[in-house]
């Protein structure tokens, strides 16, 4: 197992994995896959490629969702 | 009777647009979107709190029953409004938007050229663009030959409840457009939604009033009635004003 240090919305996380997906990530969170959206880098991962999408070390990853707005 | 409100195609029977903002809890939202009649309601796209989960607002909202539009807010130009877009499209599975491009943290008011920019971009992204815009007949123009579904001309500050201060410029621009306008931002009083119908706004979108009222369901209901009601004093052709009285009762016949 490889460590892999990555930023989750401007926090910094440290993971154990050898291939470490979208889909993997925010099952750690313990995010549900259901609407939310995730950036990688600034770039929108489709979710049909959650699970194929590898985070790599030092990426930087935004996870979001929709609230109360005007 | 009245025409249903079309927007891009597409009929509404409500011409009120609740925003979904600073509702004290999902069930005060979910029972405030109820009693207000809104078929359109507005959310915001934010990253997810990930030390402390709440209740996500897409479970308060029946999207059987409500038309969810994903607003830009928190966008400062195009280029970020143009990437929230995307991302709400990703979550909802929809097209439309409500553009807001706010680069000024202390008026929140809409950056007309990044408006435009933003506009642009997104109508050839494939968007249903309504935009949140100065109340400038000019721009709203250029707004509607670009392409946009509405145009959402401003009463006053966003969450400022001080009514409708662009009566003018809203005036001229409900002459001259071919697309729904609705009054966006600033109704803070049942009067000004009805206000804003009776000059001729096709709806008006309503957020802090509702959700800061001490009653927020009540409130609702009350900007609801207050929507109708405007709007039949628009259709019914408001008598034009005098500076001078105009007796009620018969000249003729008077005893004195």
């Amino acid at each position: 197992m490889t460590k892999i240090r990555i930023t989750v919305n401007d926090r910094e996380f440290i993971f154990e994995s050898d291939s470490f997906s979208v889909s993997e990530l925010l099952s750690r969170l313990n995010i549900p896959e259901e609407g939310i959206a995730v950036c990688v880098n600034g770039d929108i991962v489709r979710k049909r490629n959650f699970s194929d999408f590898v985070i790599k070390e030092g990426d930087k990853v935004d996870i979001i969702t929709m609230v109360g707005g005007g | 009777m009245d025409n249903p409100l079309v927007i891009a195609n597409r009929e509404f029977s409500s011409r009120l647009l609740i925003g979904t903002g600073k509702f004290a809890s999902s069930e005060i939202l979910k029972s405030t979107l109820e009693s207000s009649g809104a078929e359109i309601v507005t959310v915001a796209v934010r990253r997810v709190d990930i030390t402390n989960k709440e209740e996500p607002i897409l479970k308060a909202i029946d999207r059987k029953k409500y038309f969810l539009l994903p607003n830009t807010s928190g966008a400062k130009d195009a280029k970020e409004a143009l990437k929230v877009a995307q991302i709400a499209r990703e979550i909802l599975e929809t097209d439309w938007v409500k553009l807001e491009v706010t680069p000024d943290p202390r008026s929140l008011l809409p950056d007309p050229v990044e408006t435009f920019l933003a506009a642009k971009m997104m109508i050839e992204d494939g968007f249903t663009v309504l935009p949140y815009m100065p109340a400038d007949p000019v721009l709203a123009k250029k707004l509607e030959d670009l392409g946009c579904a509405t145009v959402m001309p401003l009463g006053s500050p966003i969450g400022s409840n001080r009514g409708i201060r662009t009566e003018d410029a809203i005036r001229i621009i409900i002459e001259n457009s071919n697309v729904p306008v609705v009054v966006d931002a600033g109704i803070g009083a049942p009067s000004h939604a009805a206000y804003a119908m009776e000059i001729g706004a096709d709806a008006v979108l309503v957020n802090t009033c509702i959700a800061t009222a001490k009653d927020p369901v009540l409130m609702a209901e009350a900007i609801k009635e207050a929507v109708i009601a405007g709007r039949k004093g628009f259709l019914s052709g408001i008598p034009s004003r005098s500076v001078y009285a105009r007796a009620s009762s018969p000249l003729k016949g008077q005893i004195f």
